[in-house]
């Protein structure tokens, strides 16, 4: 399938690191005001360029490292809320793109199957 | 709960929850600021809304993963607590029914603008997480759409 869906792999994962993305996000921004909540942090511009240069991570994806992010004084809540919407909304717009790259594979896909018609 | 796709609203919906309870306690707060008689005859204590990140059911059954968001369930109100640390306002006003034999007064401990801070900072909280909800729930429209044929 390498010639057909191969790009489909990469999209999986792009999909995938997004919904990691905004998970992030969105337990950050749920956590600003707990107090001594330190935030999670995922390198996710990081982790879209090993996808991108790995064609989809080859046979099992690797998996995602989330950590804490422990910057701040300790005990002090460390979420930057406009950081994190911020955050949110790329991850909104690329997966709006990579969904509408994979639908258009799938067309593709379908034409090819219906010999051009 | 649901599928994974909608435990986004969950995280988000958590929050709202446990900052409209945290704004309940600042207009309980507020509307008492200035009871001499609570339930227990003492004047009022100010409340205190403690916030805990909660985590989904399968991580604290599993003990693992502990630092891994994928499965987090945003967040939960632990406690309200009483203040029992900060001490009472006392005023000299020997008219007061409840006045002591010197004539003071024990005013509760609750600090007008303290609790005006915190109503602040659970609307802005309120207001992003808000926020945060309408993105995400336009992400998974933009995906429906996007794979609608």
């Amino acid at each position: 399938m390498e010639a057909l869906g191969g790009d489909l792999v990469t999209t999986q994962r792009i999909l995938d690191l997004a919904a990691v993305r905004a998970r992030v996000a969105l337990q950050n921004l749920a956590n600003q005001n707990t107090e001594g909540f330190k935030a999670y942090k995922f390198d996710f511009e990081q982790a879209l360029r090993e996808a991108v240069e790995t064609n989809g991570g080859a046979e099992e994806a690797p998996s995602v490292a989330v950590e804490r992010d422990t910057s701040g004084a300790p005990g002090v809540n460390n979420v930057d809320s406009f950081e994190e919407l911020n955050a949110l909304t790329k991850v909104r717009l690329l997966q709006d793109l990579f969904t509408r790259r994979a639908a258009g594979t799938f067309d593709q896909l379908r034409l090819a199957i219906r010999g051009g018609r | 709960m649901g599928p994974a796709l909608f435990k986004g609203l969950d995280i988000s919906g958590s929050a709202l929850t446990a900052e409209l309870t945290r704004s309940q306690i600042v207009a309980t707060n507020l509307a008492n600021a200035f009871t001499t008689r609570g339930a227990d005859g003492q004047p009022y204590r100010r409340q205190t809304v403690v916030f805990e990140e909660e985590l989904s059911d399968a991580q604290r059954a599993f003990g693992r993963r502990a630092d891994e968001p994928q499965s987090a369930g945003g967040v939960r109100v632990a406690e309200v607590a009483r203040d029992v640390d900060t001490p009472f306002v006392t005023v000299r006003d020997p008219g007061h029914p409840d006045a002591d034999a010197n004539g003071y007064v024990s005013l509760p401990n609750v600090d007008t603008f303290q609790e005006m801070v915190d109503l602040a900072a659970s609307r802005r909280s309120f207001q992003s997480n808000l926020a945060a909800m309408r993105t995400y729930r336009s992400m998974i429209e933009d995906t429906l759409q996007n794979f609608r044929r």
